[in-house]
């Protein structure tokens, strides 16, 4: 599943990570991926939802604390 | 419309619910002292006014599709009794599985032979109800329709529970079908069926078909998310009883990781049952790849799916509102 390449790319490679956000069909031409228009909108999205004010990632704890109490 | 709003809807819902499984145990052949233990099972599973969360909201799928739908004032109520009670039976089963041990406590007199029966009770009690419509004074297509997707969807779920629980490991695409199938399906039975009901627009029963099926995703990634929660904060039964490598961020680190990590972290998983000091190597090797931000984008994914499913102007608005804040409510601001 190339979005989850993708998502595996950016969170081991800050410099692909970067390229990303700068010129995304740019990067992932690069590395020889490919993602639709659509899946590149649901990434941004996870993305932003997922990137703290320090420019780190969120832990699977913090989206897990996040979602608590619904059931 | 407004959660609150939402809460005492799904409040008189769940009371229609009981007055029809009432009304139904009143004119069935079965003893007084069965009765009266379905009753008493049926009343202390169903949620209490002061304990309602967010997913029993969902209650009122059916009713709001019917609505969207621009269905007639009178709600065939019979669906989402069926439906209620296909999903306890469902419940019931999977925490026997499970050996749920807050649910089997709280039912400790029960053995796990009176659990299977009453699950089964459940499921025939909500059967003879969709066969009863029949013989009401409803639509028949649109009931011969709904009994049939009721079958299917349901069979599609058992398939999902089977890949589930047989498969030793799985890939990211088993695992996102798998998804489909056991939850997304039975969500999108509630909708089909509160939409099949009102009207044969197949723009409009498959839109909101649609709709549940990406919520019903939803609803098992929180549910995902809910077990890791539960692992992280150390509790050891839910660690001996899951089994990790069918969560969904195990399942996209090892897509993910090259061969050689794969087989380092499937030693680490293997060793977490006998040392749970092994859950730390684990959660931030699962971190580190990324798991959090993809669960994030297929959540994102879900969601905005599950909104454009209801894109269409053929959906009465406040119906199509009120689902859309049930979305909004389970998945926040994704």
């Amino acid at each position: 599943m190339t979005l989850a390449q993708v998502v595996y790319q950016l969170s081991t490679d800050s410099e692909f990570a970067a390229r990303l956000q700068a010129d995304p069909d740019g990067a992932l031409a690069e590395k020889g991926l490919k993602l639709s228009h659509e899946e590149k909108a649901f990434l941004a999205r996870g993305l932003h939802r997922s990137t703290q004010p320090d420019g780190s990632l969120i832990s699977m704890q913090e989206v897990a604390s996040l979602y608590l109490g619904w059931r | 419309m407004a959660v609150d709003e939402l809460e005492s809807l799904a409040l008189r819902e769940f009371d229609l619910i009981s007055q029809t499984v009432q009304s139904y145990l009143t004119r069935s052949p079965i003893s007084h002292p069965f009765k009266d233990a379905i009753w008493e099972l049926l009343a202390r599973l169903s949620p209490q006014s002061e304990k309602l969360s967010k997913s029993n909201l969902t209650i009122l799928l059916p009713r709001l599709s019917y609505q969207a739908c621009r269905g007639g004032a009178l709600f065939p109520i019979e669906i989402s009794t069926a439906w209620y009670l296909f999903y306890l039976a469902a419940d019931l089963m999977d925490s026997l599985q499970d050996q749920d041990d807050q649910l089997l406590t709280d039912f400790n007199q029960l053995s796990s032979s009176e659990w299977l029966n009453m699950a089964s009770s459940f499921f025939f009690i909500a059967n003879a109800l969709l066969v009863e419509m029949l013989y009401q004074d409803y639509d028949l297509e649109s009931v011969k329709s709904v009994l049939r997707i009721f079958q299917n969807k349901l069979l599609e779920m058992c398939e999902g529970q089977q890949r589930d629980v047989s498969a030793q490991e799985m890939s990211l695409a088993d695992y996102l079908e798998m998804l489909r199938k056991k939850s997304g399906s039975f969500f999108s039975l509630a909708c089909y069926a509160g939409a099949r009901m009102a009207s044969k627009e197949t723009g409009c029963v498959k839109g909101l078909s649609d709709f549940g099926t990406h919520l019903g995703c939803v609803i098992q990634i929180l549910d995902d998310l809910e077990d890791w929660h539960r692992l992280q904060a150390g509790d050891k039964q839910i660690l001996q009883k899951m089994d990790l490598g069918k969560n969904l961020a195990t399942v996209y680190t090892l897509e993910v990781l090259p061969s050689e990590e794969k087989e380092l972290l499937r030693k680490v998983i293997e060793r977490i049952n006998r040392s749970p000091e092994e859950w730390q190597t684990y959660s931030e090797w699962v971190d580190r790849s990324g798991a959090a931000v993809f669960i994030l984008t297929i959540l994102a994914q879900e969601v905005e799916s599950a909104r454009k499913a209801l894109h269409n102007d053929l959906f009465l608005q406040e119906p199509r509102e009120a689902l859309l804040t049930i979305l909004t409510t389970l998945a926040d601001e994704i």
